[in-house]
């Protein structure tokens, strides 16, 4: 088992590498010369020499990465262009906006999902269990912004019962924040609760087929004990898998949202830095949200390990 | 004699009709299953057939020129001269809106395709020859870690905007999730008896990954193909609508629902048509990938 853990955690190292490569390669391709957009249209030529020389510019690739490794274990992701201030200062700054979308999406998702997706695969194939397929389908269809779109029109525009747009720290007015967050949480919402709804009715399907199920029924328990306590409980692990996955997901998804409901997250950052063309800070963010991702995928592989006594390893 | 001569050529096509016949009461018969069984496969191919035909035939079905800028006329309501209204600087949304659909189409089938013959070759190459996969898989799972949009916008901002280059960013953005499907394939059709048989008569390499393995990996990735098309149709029109995908002179759905947002309080057409269409496209496209996979690919059912 700790073995297991071992070999996982390091199997992930040469991926993380991987990622930091491809971003770090791209924007140096993209990059220009920060050197010139640091010192401004008219610097002379000495000065972006100086200037180069200090980022350290003017060495080999090779070793503009291995510094570039080497101060990412430390924490230190370099300094924006525009603003001089570093990159993991600004992407802390806007993690709580994100942080709190993300919360409400999955708020909004798993009550809702989660039943749907049972009582479609406890009525399997019949007008029920379609129903809930077409409107899944639907919100695996509707595009984000579009989405985002409709409801700003509805029930902002016409019925008035959010604001549009914008966003409210939680330290200023917790009551407005929350306000503030239901639009855009819905709307992302929508995909993950289509999603989970149908990975929650594919793997009910199949615990529903198990000869256990058919015991307990057998033995004259109610049909609400037989779906939760025993078919819930063995479908809750890839059920997990969904939401540990949609978590990851969700910080990337969410540059859409935000740029609609214009709340300044991680998502807008990166944006706005790529509208600028600020380079460090486009490559820290990606790799950092690409980290999560990475993260996640582990955490989620180990929790198979740890919650399911009939995988061994 | 005689008789026999001028008979012969009767049956010949006697017979050439009722095989003809047969074969259309088969037909009929698989369409008339496929009927009962998948009746949305039908809704999702009609749906798309309407898209294409739109797209196709743009040229015949534009009532105004979807460039024209018209000030005067800005933000009208739909109507018979312009039935899907016009935009905050006059244009005819319903023309934008179908030549729209060209982008939107085009991008969507040629990702589609594209990823779908790389990811065969990549899978095929990887699945097989195990030094190979492992190097291949990590900068895979690397690919996979960096999340679509914002690889996609990263890419795009490198190459520039233009179709070509957004259809080549999605393309390096979902192949790798396509050649994961493959692979997973091609590692259990390897082990399989009939490949095993293949190896102890004695067939080389190339015959037994193209002949006896590669067959049994199309279902799936004809399967993956409408999947990888219906979610490059979304990201390109996200990555227009964040101004980072094809040009903005050139109307695609994404653009037009960007420069619509300013103006939805007064003209919630100008977004809701192309939105609405967006929808249908992707609907379409998700609904005869869900079929085809039941039809196909029954393994596949369980992933989603």
């Amino acid at each position: 088992m700790q073995r297991y853990i071992l070999q996982r955690v390091l199997a992930s190292i040469p991926v993380l590498f991987v990622v930091v490569v491809i971003i770090f390669g791209l924007l140096h391709i993209a990059g220009g010369d920060p050197a010139a957009i640091i010192a401004g249209k008219d610097a002379p030529q000495w000065q972006i020499e100086a200037i180069r020389h200090e980022l350290g510019l003017d060495r080999p690739l090779y070793a503009q990465l291995g510094l570039y490794l080497k101060n990412l274990i430390k924490g230190d992701l370099g300094k924006s262009i525009n603003s001089k201030i570093p990159v993991i200062h600004l992407i802390k700054q806007r993690l709580v906006p994100t942080l709190s979308l993300a919360v409400m999406v999955e708020l909004l998702t798993l009550p809702i999902a989660i039943p749907l997706g049972v009582i479609a695969a406890w009525k399997a194939n019949t007008w029920i269990d379609r129903s809930i397929m077409v409107f899944a389908s639907l919100g695996f269809s509707v595009p984000v912004f579009f989405l985002g779109f409709i409801l700003i029109w509805v029930f902002a525009l016409q019925l008035s019962w959010f604001p549009a747009a914008g966003y409210v720290p939680p330290t200023e007015d917790v009551g407005r924040y929350l306000h503030r967050l239901v639009l855009p949480g819905l709307s992302t919402a929508i995909l993950f609760w289509a999603f989970l709804t149908r990975m929650t009715r594919a793997t009910m399907i199949e615990v529903l087929r198990e000869d256990y199920i058919r015991t307990a029924r057998s033995k004259g328990l109610g049909e609400r004990s037989v779906l939760v306590r025993h078919a819930l409980k063995n479908a809750a692990l890839p059920i997990a898998t969904v939401v540990g996955w949609g978590i990851a997901e969700l910080l990337a998804g969410l540059v859409v949202t935000e740029q609609v409901f214009a709340v300044p997250g991680v998502g807008r950052l990166i944006v706005d830095s790529i509208v600028r063309r600020d380079y460090p800070v486009i490559q820290g963010a990606m790799i950092l949200v690409s980290l999560v991702q990475v993260f996640m995928n582990l955490v989620v592989d180990l929790s198979y390990a740890l919650f399911d006594p009939r995988i061994k390893y | 004699m005689q008789e026999n001569k001028t008979q012969a050529p009767i049956r010949v096509a006697v017979e050439e009709r009722e095989a003809w016949s047969a074969r259309r009461k088969a037909i009929g018969k698989g369409l008339r299953r496929l009927w009962r069984r998948h009746p949305l496969m039908f809704v999702g191919i009609f749906i798309m057939l309407c898209m294409a035909a739109m797209a196709i035939f743009a040229p015949l079905l534009f009532t105004a020129d979807p460039l024209k800028v018209d000030p005067p006329n800005r933000l009208l309501t739909p109507s018979a001269d312009h039935w899907f209204g016009t935009d905050f600087v006059g244009r005819d949304v319903w023309s934008r809106a179908i030549y729209g659909a060209r982008i939107s189409l085009a991008v969507g089938a040629a990702v589609g395709s594209i990823s779908a013959i790389l990811a065969a070759l990549i899978g095929l190459f990887a699945g097989y020859w195990r030094p190979f996969d492992n190097v291949i898989m990590r900068v895979m799972d690397g690919i996979m870690s960096i999340p679509d949009i914002l690889l996609a916008i990263a890419l795009v901002s490198i190459v520039g905007g233009s179709i070509q280059n957004v259809i080549f960013a999605l393309t390096f953005v979902v192949t790798p999730r396509a050649v994961r499907v493959v692979r997973s394939q091609v590692l259990s059709l390897k082990e399989a008896v009939y490949v095993e048989a293949a190896r102890s008569i004695g067939a080389k390499m190339p015959r037994i990954v193209f002949i006896h393995i590669f067959p049994g990996t199309i279902a799936s990735v004809i399967v993956i193909a409408t999947i990888i098309g219906a979610s490059a149709i979304v990201v390109e029109a996200v990555l227009s609508f964040l101004g980072a995908g094809t040009p903005p002179e050139i109307p695609s759905w994404g653009t037009m629902m960007a420069e619509g947002r300013r103006t939805i309080s007064q003209a919630m057409w100008v977004v809701g048509f192309p939105g609405m269409f967006l929808t249908l496209t992707v609907l379409s496209v998700n609904i005869i990938g869900d079929n085809l996979r039941d039809i196909l690919d029954p393994k596949l059912r369980r992933s989603g």
